[in-house]
């Protein structure tokens, strides 16, 4: 369980997402909308917001990554992180 | 001109029928007043597909960066790379980063992105159309011809569209919805291929064809429809889906490293491109590799949804899928569920490559039949069990979008992506290839209606009777499939045309439909499992539809007859012939010789896009599943395909040219009852008609008269009333065998970048209603903008008036082996068919066509006073699917000029 302020359903590990607007909840397998409120259970999804390899952010999501074998390339923070191997919170 | 004002106007139908004219769009007999649905409509598929495809119908066409990041990001990091080898790379980070996703209660899994209907922009195709309209870049794109299509196109308003945006939902080419965090970055990869895309490297090469300068105003004119190379370069053609199956990948693997060390240093007496298989290789071990890592990551995601469920049954599931995919991330497929998940890997893995659209199974119940008739004889599945399998595909493959620019999804392809599945033909010795699981195959096709994958049948005398009434009664349910091909026309056009590359008949009987009627060629594989062999047919072919797409030919006549000038836009496009055009023959000389200025330059503009697309962005996905690359140790580029002579001509709008050839001939030169320069005024005054956009109409009988538009009135009605095909009239029949002697021939003179003939390819998709939009009145009575008649040998709407024999008398005056495909579409009404003695005249009348010397035929059969209700009310349904050119889309996700021309074509009350 995590801090689920600021934070939207697809920033979470239990959402499984349908499309850019909706997805199902894994725990209830309910349609809920991405921006709809986060209920407590919300665990968080690595993504690159939430990597510390993740420099230099911008106010439009963007930054750079440094955290894997390029050194330094640009990123942005909604990416979901679940394969890289960097990942790092 | 408002809602009131219309009604308060004549329409064309009404006029005509006032004078005793009445366009007939209904033949043999009158509908009923009352809707009549369509049979079948109590079947349903299994509880668990029928949830999966109501959340389908739910879900927005939705696309995500993550497969576009990491396959830029790769390819960045490998700037000095070899680029087969740098593409391999980047392409392989990419399948094996992007998150997989599972939807609860699925058993075949995989997904495009991490949607459930996702896709993903390629900008390295293609970036121009997508960058932000405010932006200065994509101000520069749009002034270049080859994005003028977009102007005209439509896509359907409902469904999963998102055709606007809203919340934090920002709509892409009025289809696709991405998430607004997301635009940024899309906005910076879009960018990053500035001047770099394959788009924009063709373009700045293709300016080196000294003729380049018509060829733009070919297009921004829209006497072509749009480039090739970098809009859908892949498509149209059969999957081999035969080397992982019979291998499995670690045999991949292992067959690339011993050809690796084979080859590495040898040039094998091949100096141009010996060398190059090394990298082809190691490519493809790259590639292999990323390929296991995303199929083994769907693996540990249905394990990890374990967690949340107590259900046993869906315990079970992820117990079976996550097994499933751990074995095929390696070995060959052993049972019939194993063999479905790979093709369903197969399949997506494929379509993350390039934007491609027609990407085809193919002949795929002949493919399973091996897992089919060994898990049935050993109690491992039941047929039932098989057909809930069979749905699930269905389901999934519909979820499959193809994200392009707005000119080729909504202008072209109405948003479909055409996975044709064919059944039937005739085994490698000429015996009828049926099985069980085919049956299945359509019985699925009738149990989940959606549109993909499409159905066809690949008909000849040999198949049994059984089965032909099977695909009728699929057929009668009113989804448009399966589509109806002479199995014999055929194998005769890709025997004639492959022969130079030397395929015997026996190989020639391996082929089946790429996209929607693309006769795509083959090969036949023997394929080993429990012991046993068996010989299964596999794509072996380029794209079957790429090169020249799509020339508009009435729009070619509009320019002999104005000069070479285009009224719409303002453009002289060809030299001013300056003939005074004194007798038809003159017109048609004029007119080749236009034609063939078109096609040349289009050839050779498009052959350089091809040739940057295979030089900086060939495919290696394909290259390693098809015949013969891994022999060879080339991919598609360096013409590792067994067959590589598959550029074509498209045109469209034949039968409105060869209309408006009858009109002018018998009203100009025959009757002279009119001049030309009559004609040229009625043209541009539209008859005295406003025009199909200020309308917002695009069927010719309800076009709007104008108040003072009665000057034309009689030369309108003459040109309504000259002899029209599909009547078994040969005075208009004539001039399709005219042309179709020529056009056919003249592809032939014509080269693709691969030093192969070209050959024509006339079914129209959807570009008939763009290119009718940007075509001007015609002499056959067709008004500025409406919509011509679809494909090759349909009827313009309305003018069939003698009945369907007749207008199988028309089609078949030609050889119609010479050409790739020709494509006849008859909407027939439900009760014209109804019951078991209505199937049987349905198979009677297809084999009578068929038997003729055609080559497809497909049906609406609907009642169109549904469709008209559909128009008005398109919420009430969303699943209402119609056949439009060569497939089957929601009625509410094609466009309006489209679904005008749906309605309007001829229904048949009785046959
Ligand atoms: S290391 Fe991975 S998760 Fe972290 S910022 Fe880089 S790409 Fe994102």
């Amino acid at each position: 369980m995590s801090n689920t302020k600021g934070s939207k359903h697809d920033d979470c590990k239990n959402f499984i997402p349908v499309d850019a607007a909706k997805g199902l909840c894994a725990w209830t397998n309910e349609m809920i909308a991405i921006d709809s409120e986060c209920c407590p259970k919300f665990e968080e999804l690595p993504k690159c917001k939430n990597c510390k390899s993740f420099v230099d952010r911008t106010k439009d999501g963007l930054g750079n990554c440094v955290g894997l074998e390029d050194k330094s390339f640009w990123a942005y923070g909604e990416m979901p992180a679940v394969n890289c191997q960097g990942w790092n919170n | 001109m408002t809602e009131l004002d219309l009604q308060r106007k004549k329409k064309l139908g009404d006029i005509l029928a006032e004078k005793g004219l009445g366009m007939n769009f209904q033949y043999g007999g009158k509908a009923p007043e009352e809707i009549v649905d369509r049979e079948f409509q109590d079947l349903k598929p299994h509880p668990r597909v029928e949830k999966l495809y109501d959340l389908y119908l739910n879900t927005l066409s939705s696309v995500s960066m993550e497969f576009g990041y990491w396959y830029n990001r790769t390819y960045a990091q490998h700037e000095y790379e070899i680029p087969v080898y740098r593409r391999a790379k980047a392409l392989a980070v990419a399948f094996a980063k992007t998150t997989p996703l599972i939807i609860p209660g699925e058993l075949i899994v995989c997904c495009k992105a991490r949607y459930y209907r996702g896709s993903f922009p390629m900008p390295q195709l293609s970036e121009g159309f997508f960058l932000a309209h405010e932006d200065e870049m994509y101000q520069e794109a749009l002034k270049r011809g080859g994005e003028s299509s977009g102007e005209l196109s439509r896509v359907g308003a409902g469904g999963g569209n998102v055709t606007e945006s809203f919340g934090k939902i920002v709509s892409i080419a009025g289809k696709f919805g991405i998430r607004a965090e997301e635009v940024p970055a899309l906005n910076k990869i879009a960018k990053a291929w500035y001047k770099k895309s394959v788009d924009d490297l063709g373009n700045r090469w293709e300016r080196e064809v000294p003729e380049y300068d018509l060829k733009e105003k070919i297009m921004r004119t829209m006497i072509c429809m749009f480039d090739s190379g970098y809009t859908l370069p892949q498509g149209r053609e059969v999957m081999s889906y035969y080397y992982p199956l019979e291998y499995g990948f670690d045999g991949l693997l292992a067959m690339c490293e011993e050809k690796k060390a084979e080859v590495a240093g040898n040039a094998s007496g091949d100096g141009i491109s010996g060398m190059d298989r090394l990298y082809f290789y190691a490519s493809c071990i790259e590639l292999i590799k990323g390929i296991q890592t995303w199929i083994e990551n769907y693996a540990k995601e249905a394990r990890r949804l374990k967690q949340y469920t107590h259900d046993p049954k869906l315990l079970a599931d992820y117990d079976k899928i996550s097994a499933c995919c751990e074995w095929i991330a390696h070995k060959q497929p052993r049972t019939f569920y194993e063999a479905m998940q790979m093709i369903q890997f197969m399949h997506t893995i494929t379509l993350n490559e390039d934007a491609l659209s027609g990407m085809s199974p193919g002949r795929l119940g002949q493919v399973l039949w091996p897992w089919f008739e060994q898990d049935v004889a050993a109690g491992r599945i039941t047929e039932d069990e098989a057909l809930e399998l069979l749905e699930l595909q269905r389901v999934k493959f519909t979820c499959f979008d193809v994200f392009a620019s707005f000119g080729v999804v909504g202008g072209v392809l109405s948003g479909n992506t055409f996975n044709n599945l064919a059944v039937g033909g005739l085994t490698r010795t000429g015996e009828p290839a049926t099985n069980r699981l085919e049956y299945l195959m359509i019985h699925a096709g009738m149990t989940m209606p959606c549109p993909q994958p499409t159905l066809s049948i690949l008909w000849d005398e040999k198949i049994p009777e059984d089965f032909v009434l099977k695909c009728a009664e699929c057929t009668k349910i009113g989804t448009g499939y399966p589509a109806w091909f002479s199995f014999r026309m055929g194998t005769e056009f890709i025997w004639n045309h492959y022969q130079k590359e030397g395929m015997t008949l026996e190989e020639a009987r391996s082929y089946a439909i790429g996209g929607c009627l693309e006769t795509a060629p083959a090969v036949w594989k023997v394929l080993h499992l429990g012991g046993k062999e068996y010989e299964v047919p596999a794509g072996a072919s380029q794209p079957a539809a790429v090169g020249v797409h799509f020339i508009s030919n009435p729009k070619i006549l509009e320019m002999v007859l104005f000069n070479g000038y285009d009224n719409r836009t303002g453009i002289q496009v060809f030299e001013p012939h300056g003939k005074k055009l004194e007798s038809f023959d003159e017109i048609w000389e004029v007119y080749k010789d236009y034609y063939a200025k078109t096609i040349d330059v289009l050839c050779k503009c498009n052959n350089i896009q091809h040739d940057i697309w295979r030089k900086n962005n060939m495919c290696i996905i394909q290259s390693l599943f098809k015949p013969d690359c891994l022999d060879k140790g080339h991919h598609i580029g360096d013409m590792g395909y067994r067959w590589n002579g598959t550029y074509n001509i498209e045109s469209c709008g034949t039968i409105n040219m060869v209309n408006a050839f009858v009109a002018l001939d018998k009203l100009v030169f025959q009757d002279k009852k009119y001049t030309l320069d009559d004609f040229r005024k009625a043209i541009l005054a539209n008859f005295g008609f406003y025009k199909a956009d200020e309308i917002d109409s695009f069927s010719l009988a309800e076009q709007v008269k104008k108040d003072d538009g009665d000057e034309f009135d009689a030369i309108h009605g003459d040109c309504l009333q000259a002899p029209k095909y599909g009547n078994d009239d040969i005075a208009a029949d004539k001039y399709l065998i005219l042309w179709e002697k020529w056009f056919t021939k003249v592809a032939h003179t014509f080269e693709s970048l691969f030093g192969l003939e070209l050959y024509t390819c006339q079914n129209s998709v959807s570009t008939h209603g763009t290119q009718g939009r940007a075509c001007l009145a015609t002499p056959d009575g067709r008004l500025y903008g409406t919509t011509f008649a679809d494909g090759s040998m349909s009827a313009y709407p309305g003018t069939d008036r003698n009945g369907p024999y007749a207008l199988f008398k028309s089609a078949t005056c030609w050889d119609q082996s010479w050409s790739q495909n020709s494509q006849m579409n008859m909407k027939i009404h439900p009760l014209a068919i109804k019951g078991e003695n209505g199937t049987r005249h349905l198979a009677d009348l297809i084999k009578a066509y068929l038997r003729r010397g055609a080559h497809h035929i497909q049906f609406n059969v609907c009642d169109s006073k549904v469709m008209r209700q559909a128009q008005a009310n398109p919420e009430q349904h969303r699943d209402l699917l119609v056949r439009v050119a060569g497939f089957t889309q929601y009625w509410v996700e094609i466009g309006k000029h489209i679904q005008d021309e749906v309605i309007a074509r001829t229904e048949y009350e009785s046959i």
